[in-house]
């Protein structure tokens, strides 16, 4: 414990980790309070005034539709967390999964298993990603699916070695020496022994997770109109881009804001649990 | 030399067999689409003998796993058939705006490699100083950019308000500046982190500490030695990271209106034209398996001790 | 007397968080005679091993003293002019022969780079290499040149570490626990090859142990190292038949006759001070069985008990405190 202690001195007192804490605050009390803090709804229009800049009755100014950027923006970060950490459950299930049954298990289980992850591997992933969504259906929902389906190699990959090395353990040979069975040897000491790993991985792969589905809202695939999100309010002010730039500058800023946050508490988090696992 | 041409057969076999497993997902997906394929890959005006006709060629009216032999061989015949949209053909079409695609890639990797190594070699080199904690934040920062946005404020920047390049399309090697940065830049995070801790860790090792007993000079250690040691992962990691860079032309692309493969791939998705996206999948696959081929060679050339594997 | 070629005066070393590894170790080699500096690991020897090719690593650093290389102080020494002395004139073999050669050059790269930097001729070099590798006993050498590192034995790269730093001729060749990574079969055959080509190139020798085996087989004189300090010093008959200093008494019963590689530490009970605290009175009190009052109260000086023979003891005389 007390060793504990002196390693969370040593993370508190690097100040990155802390502005990214703070970042990663705000953005998670703006998605709280969305309906307290937006001055308009995200989808009221006001028709005379298009593309207005900033002023006191729209701090950040309106798109082409006269919607306010601020509220939209505000609304926004909930689809962009919500979507972001329903992509990062899902990845991480399936990538601990495989690489637990790959790691555990070897041989042919192992090879099947390794080739899938090579093959998802060399597809671009925001591509295949885009191929998924043309099958589901645009949606908020669809990119968060996606966006796990063409991520979670990663987790195995990094999963798989970790099991390979806790399996060769004099304490699980004992066990399974005493007829324990696969699945409770796996759960009863290989995953407490992947705790930190997971929570690191996932932890990065957050941050991640949000960026591509940023990316997937820009290109049109993600939450429709007049759903606000962030990627997809840039993509439709690009062609103001001369007239105005506010509609393109700010989703942008909050999605930078964001990942940035949530990156730097990714980084401090990694200090504190395992500071020299390579990623 | 019999073993290093058997390592290469394997790999290009793996690559084959990848590429196989890649079309056959490309080709469920768009099986697993409402619709017919008739109905999704032509107009409805067209005409009876025009639907036979495709049918035939395609062997729509078979079940869907000879249907797959068939679009196979079509595609190895170099025949990916037609638009849906535009009615041309899907091969002349890539084949046009290949070259951009690769242009736009090629240029990023250029920008990504010759400013990431150096970068990170002297941050590793000041390790803990000010230019070390500076190009560290700033790496950060790139990291979590999206591609769009940084594209978006490069436009306004350099093209709407200074207009020192085009703003969009391509016209010339000026017009290519600004998409290549703007794919290289948040790549090239990944590539700094990751030359600056290896960097770090081969100078731990102790045949560094032999190099400088045997009085080579300091920059000549930290260059045969150190970079030349760490550069085996960081080529590694590139090759395998280069399907992120192909992804993200595509969004970069869209941000430029850059005539190549990723502009075409989403419109068509956008207009559900499968023969493109089908046809461009591809692509992207076959050139990804040659990426990670090429990787695995220079890796091998890099260092003996893979080549003994 | 015989010229000396080394003279270590005072040299100090710390590393972060104060820690004093080696505080003023003074001693001097002459030319073509060989050195053994003794002690348990983390005593300082390599440190000060290091320190004298300035191989010393950030954060660690050279606090103080002289390392006088044939007149010259090479802590004075510019960082280029300092890689003009490394290898050409000292040479260092080090403790693990698996990672002290790069693994992604080929052996002959490796051995002639050195003498490339003496603007020798690439094919020249080569010839000589072969040469050398021919004198450290590996065989095939034409063949060896070519391979990688990972493809030969360890007792092998320790014989190409040895030529490698041979080739250039040094007068002195500082060997960092050359044979502790080996197996005890392959270790006679490398202190044998030492001995042998440390008369045939009349090389001096500085050899950092913690065998008393081997500073049997190789030393002329000894330095006892303990806590950073040096504790005792002389001539290898004097040490083995008279040692003075309790440590060195204890050190040489501990003397592993069966197992070379364990349990050296065990028999000596107690442990060693905290280096990062200035240390009052005798490093070695602790530990000491002989050790009273004036152990603990004032650091011994190393001082000349017989000619030659220097022991930083209270208990001896000379120590100051003969009580």
């Amino acid at each position: 414990m007390k060793w504990k202690k002196s390693k969370l001195r040593q993370v508190v007192k690097k100040p990155l980790f802390f502005i990214g804490f703070f970042m990663m605050l705000v953005v998670v009390l703006a998605a709280v309070f969305a309906p307290q803090l937006a001055p308009h709804g995200f989808a009221d229009q006001a028709l005379n005034m298009k593309l207005a800049p900033p002023c006191a009755q729209f701090p950040l100014g309106t798109d082409r539709y006269g919607r306010c950027i601020l509220s939209r923006i505000l609304f926004g970060s909930r689809i962009a967390l919500k979507v972001g950490l329903v992509a990062v459950v899902i990845e991480t299930v399936i990538g601990v999964t495989l690489g637990i049954l790959a790691g555990y298990y070897g041989k042919k289980t192992d090879r099947v298993i390794m080739f899938v992850t090579d093959m998802i591997w060399s597809i671009p992933p925001i591509i295949l990603a885009m191929a998924i969504v043309l099958l589901l259906g645009p949606s908020a929902e669809n990119v968060a699916i996606s966006v796990a389906l063409v991520t979670w190699a990663q987790f195995t990959k990094i999963v798989r070695a970790k099991v390979q090395s806790i399996k060769s353990l004099s304490y699980i040979e004992a066990a399974k020496v005493y007829g324990e069975s696969d699945l409770q040897i796996i759960l009863r000491y290989i995953l407490p022994n992947l705790t930190s790993t997971i929570v690191i991985l996932a932890s990065l792969a957050l941050p991640s997770a949000i960026l591509s589905t940023t990316s997937m809202g820009f290109l049109g695939l993600g939450a429709q109109e007049p759903l606000p999100d962030w990627g997809m309010i840039l993509s439709n002010g690009i062609q103001f881009i001369k007239k105005a730039p506010w509609v393109t500058f700010w989703p942008g800023l909050a999605i930078v804001w964001t990942v940035l946050g949530f990156n730097l508490a990714a980084e401090g988090l990694k200090e504190l649990l395992d500071p020299r696992m390579k990623v | 030399m019999s073993d290093v041409v058997k390592y290469i057969i394997k790999r290009l076999l793996t690559g084959v067999l990848v590429v196989l497993c890649v079309t056959v997902i490309i080709f469920g997906i768009m099986q697993a689409m409402p619709g017919t394929p008739i109905e999704l890959m032509t107009d409805t005006r067209v005409s009876e003998e025009k639907v036979a006709q495709l049918e035939e060629k395609w062997g729509l009216d078979k079940p869907p796993v000879v249907q797959y032999f068939y679009w196979l061989g079509n595609i190895c015949k170099g025949d990916f058939g037609t638009s849906i949209t535009t009615g041309q053909d899907v091969a002349y079409l890539i084949g046009q705006r290949l070259p951009y695609t690769l242009m736009l890639t090629g240029a990023a990797i250029l920008v990504e490699y010759l400013l990431a190594i150096p970068l990170g070699l002297v941050a590793a080199v000041r390790r803990d100083g000010i230019l070390d904690k500076f190009l560290t934040i700033v790496m950060v920062v790139l990291w979590s950019m999206p591609a769009f946005w940084l594209g978006v404020l490069f436009i306004r920047e350099f093209a709407v308000n200074k207009s020192w390049f085009p703003i969009s399309g391509y016209s010339g090697f000026r017009s290519l500046v600004l998409p290549a940065l703007t794919l290289a830049f948040p790549a090239l995070a990944q590539i700094f982190r990751l030359t600056r801790s290896e960097v770090l860790d081969v100078m731990e090792e102790k045949h560094v500490e032999t190099a400088y007993a045997k009085g080579i000079s300091d920059r000549k250690v930290l260059v045969r030695h150190v970079l030349r040691n760490a550069l085996i992962p960081v080529t590694v990691t590139f090759f395998l990271s280069l399907p992120w860079l192909i992804g993200g032309s595509v969004v970069v692309e869209n941000v430029f209106a850059w005539p190549g493969m990723g502009q075409l791939l989403w419109k068509g998705i956008d207009k559900q034209d499968f023969p493109i996206v089908q046809g461009i999948v591809f692509v992207i696959a076959v050139l990804t398996v040659i990426c990670n081929l090429i990787g695995d060679i220079v890796s091998g050339i890099l260092d003996p001790r893979i080549r003994m594997e | 007397m015989e010229e000396k070629i080394l003279e270590v005066n005072d040299l100090s070393v710390s590393f972060s968080g104060g820690v004093q590894a080696v505080s003023d170790v003074s001693f001097d080699l002459r030319r073509g005679e060989a050195f053994a500096l003794v002690g348990e690991s983390g005593c300082g020897k390599s440190t000060t091993a290091r320190a004298i090719l300035r191989l010393i690593r950030s954060p660690g650093r050279i606090t103080g003293g002289q390392v006088r290389f044939e007149g010259r102080d090479l802590l004075e020494l510019s960082s280029k002019e300092m890689s003009q002395v490394r290898g050409r004139e000292i040479g260092m073999i080090f403790q693990n022969p698996l990672d002290s050669l790069n693994p992604v050059y080929t052996i002959g790269g490796q051995v002639t780079e050195g003498l490339v930097v003496d603007r020798m001729e690439k094919r020249e070099a080569w010839r000589l290499a072969a040469d050398m590798f021919r004198d450290v006993k590996i065989p095939d050498a034409e063949k060896r040149m070519k391979s990688y590192p990972h493809e030969i034995s360890g007792g092998m790269r320790q014989r190409v570490m040895i030529g490698m730093m041979l080739c250039r001729h040094p007068k002195l060749l500082i060997a960092d626990e050359p044979t502790t990574a080996l197996d005890v079969t392959i270790q006679a055959g490398i202190i044998e090859l030492m001995n042998d080509l440390r008369r045939k190139y009349d090389t001096a020798v500085l050899m950092i142990t913690h065998d008393f085996g081997i500073v049997a087989d190789m030393a002329d004189r000894v330095g006892v190292m303990y806590a950073g300090k040096l504790v005792e010093l002389g001539d290898v008959y004097t040490i083995f038949d008279r040692p003075l200093h309790p440590y060195t008494r204890m050190l040489m019963k501990a003397l592993p006759v069966i197992t070379k590689k364990e349990g050296r530490l065990a028999t000596i009970p107690g442990t060693v001070p905290d280096l990062s605290k200035p240390v009052k009175g005798c490093r070695f009190a602790d530990r000491c069985p002989d050790a009273c009052g004036i152990c603990r109260g004032a650091a011994p000086a190393l001082t000349e008990c017989q000619p030659g023979h220097l022991c930083a003891c209270h208990k001896e005389k000379g120590g100051g405190a003969h009580v």
